[in-house]
């Protein structure tokens, strides 16, 4: 039997993000007041106060904050894929955002690497944002 | 000051053969043991409990765990004026102290039991890849980052970048643990483990391999903390709690401010030396949660130990082993000793029994002030308690 990997449990603070993903846009939190952008928690930023905060398109390109390779899957839905990637990704605009990079190469990747979005279509429902290294 | 709130009483639950609890146990036998141990050692008993403290990750699903009244109920403890649940991940019973110490000092109760208890080991219930891709850890968790140990990995990385620590200066950490553990009969892993072993133990989530893990153990423990006043008249001679402090800042690794810096230890340690009016080198047992040797590195660093940066050569050649000059861990953490889900009460019950002188073979050489210092989370939570066998 195949096992199911993880679906998010998408609500209010997420929804435009995964929704986006279906159309190949990465999309996240802006905050008009202290011009920040974020997804979903507000702790690195300043806008805890922030009432005006708006859902924008961004460029979906970035750097690696840090990385893991995983090698002790996440659960039987993750074995076939080991070794791979987990990053936090530190977005031009700011904010970070952890999902996967994919490369062929998963020895040669650095923190401050650069990298840009790549959309994953999972089925209709879901696809998900992972990000490729930019030579 | 006759209010002054002090630890009189602890006790850990002995585990058998690779840290299980003997058959037949729960989580409330195990608890209940404790209890009687920590009470027995005191000269207490259940009947002069007015307050509670608890936490864990057993209980009844669905409406909520509610420990605290499952506890008093199954103990048979006669209403307590004060009871305390907090669950900020393994640092929470530091915080169970520190919130004990303001209850008693302001007169709302008068003795508080701290209590905790595990099967983990034994109901296999810990694995890498259980947690719901929920709130705003739903990004990581359809990643596939394998929690927790992927989430330290991260920090692990960046710290690795930032500061040039390397894989051996972890696996430093993890050989003077077990070195320890080796003089804890009570520890689950006490074969002596090389820098070699450490370095070829098999990856994880890089660049954290098996060496740099805790264990996965049953467990339990219980602290008593009551007046100076009432500790007067009792069997242990009163450790008094010089200082605390607490903070927290993320529940998902992404939303830690800096990867390379533990900033809410920094936080948290220094409100507690301020308060106690010690600082770092007035410290002579140093006990911090080691859920991963990388915590070890981040939490030396933060509290100000050394600089940050410096944890690499502040660990090397083993100064961190017994007989280096900076005691740390010395029950062999929860790297080697045990590591039920919720370590951090661990902590306190070591840094009690070295102040008392009760050791055994890994008794420090008189020691006088401990600062033990929880990590809960993925490094979410941090809780620092200053303890001394001297009142003033």
């Amino acid at each position: 039997m195949e096992i199911k990997k993880p679906r998010p449990t998408i609500d209010i603070d997420s929804k435009t993000y995964w929704d986006a993903a279906k159309n190949k846009k990465l999309m996240i939190q802006y905050s008009l007041d202290t011009k920040e952008y974020f997804l979903y928690s507000k702790q690195l930023t300043n806008t805890a106060d922030s009432k005006n905060v708006e859902w924008r398109e961004v460029s979906g390109k970035g750097k690696i904050y840090s990385y893991t390779v995983v090698h002790a899957p996440a659960g039987p839905a993750f074995k076939d894929d080991t070794p791979y990637i987990v990053a936090s990704i530190e977005l031009e605009e700011g904010a970070r955002i952890i999902s996967n990079i994919i490369t062929q190469d998963i020895e040669n990747i650095s923190i401050g690497d650069s990298v840009k979005v790549v959309f994953e279509k999972q089925d209709d429902e879901f696809t998900i944002p992972k990000f490729e290294i930019v030579k | 000051m006759d209010k002054k709130p002090c630890i009189v009483g602890v006790s850990d639950f002995p585990l058998s053969e690779r840290g299980r609890a003997s058959e037949g146990n729960s989580e409330l036998t195990i608890q209940k043991y404790c209890a009687e141990e920590a009470l027995d050692q005191a000269g207490l008993k259940l009947s002069d409990i007015d307050g509670i403290a608890v936490a864990g990750m057993w209980g009844v699903p669905g409406p909520g765990l509610m420990q605290p009244n499952l506890l008093v109920e199954y103990l048979g403890i006669k209403y307590p004026k004060w009871i305390e649940g907090t669950n900020i991940g393994g640092s929470t019973f530091l915080v169970h102290v520190n919130h004990a110490f303001q209850a008693i000092n302001a007169g709302l109760c008068e003795t508080v039991l701290v209590l905790y208890g595990s099967l983990q080991k034994s109901n296999m219930s810990r694995v890498l890849g259980d947690r719901p891709a929920l709130y705003s850890n739903q990004f990581e968790v359809v990643s596939g980052l394998p929690l927790p140990v992927g989430a330290y990995a991260l920090a692990a990385q960046k710290h690795m970048s930032t500061f040039g620590s390397t894989r051996e200066t972890l696996a430093e950490i993890a050989v003077s643990t077990r070195s320890w553990a080796t003089m804890n009969e009570n520890a689950a892993f006490r074969e002596p483990l090389s820098i070699e072993d450490a370095m070829q133990s098999k990856p994880i989530s890089s660049p954290l391999h098996r060496s740099d893990c805790c264990l996965v153990t049953d467990g339990g423990g219980a602290v008593i903390i009551t007046t100076e006043a009432k500790a007067k008249n009792l069997k242990t001679k009163p450790i008094y709690i010089k200082g605390f402090g607490e903070c927290n800042s993320h529940s998902s690794i992404n939303y830690m401010p800096n990867m390379d810096k533990l900033e809410i230890a920094t936080h948290s340690s220094k409100i507690a030396f301020e308060q106690a009016k010690l600082n770092t080198t007035d410290i002579d047992i140093t006990m911090l949660y080691d859920s991963f040797t990388i915590t070890v590195l981040l939490t030396l660093e933060a509290i100000g130990f050394c600089n940050f940066g410096e944890g690499k050569d502040f660990v090397r050649n083993q100064r961190t082993a017994p007989g280096g000059d900076f005691a740390l861990n010395t029950n062999g953490g929860g790297l080697s000793y045990c590591h039920p889900g919720m370590y951090g009460i661990f902590t306190i019950i070591e840094a009690a029994r070295q102040l008392w002188g009760v050791c055994g073979k890994r008794q420090l050489e008189k020691p006088v002030n401990a600062l033990c210092h929880g990590t809960g989370g993925v490094l979410s939570s941090s809780t620092t308690l200053i303890l001394s066998n001297e009142s003033n």
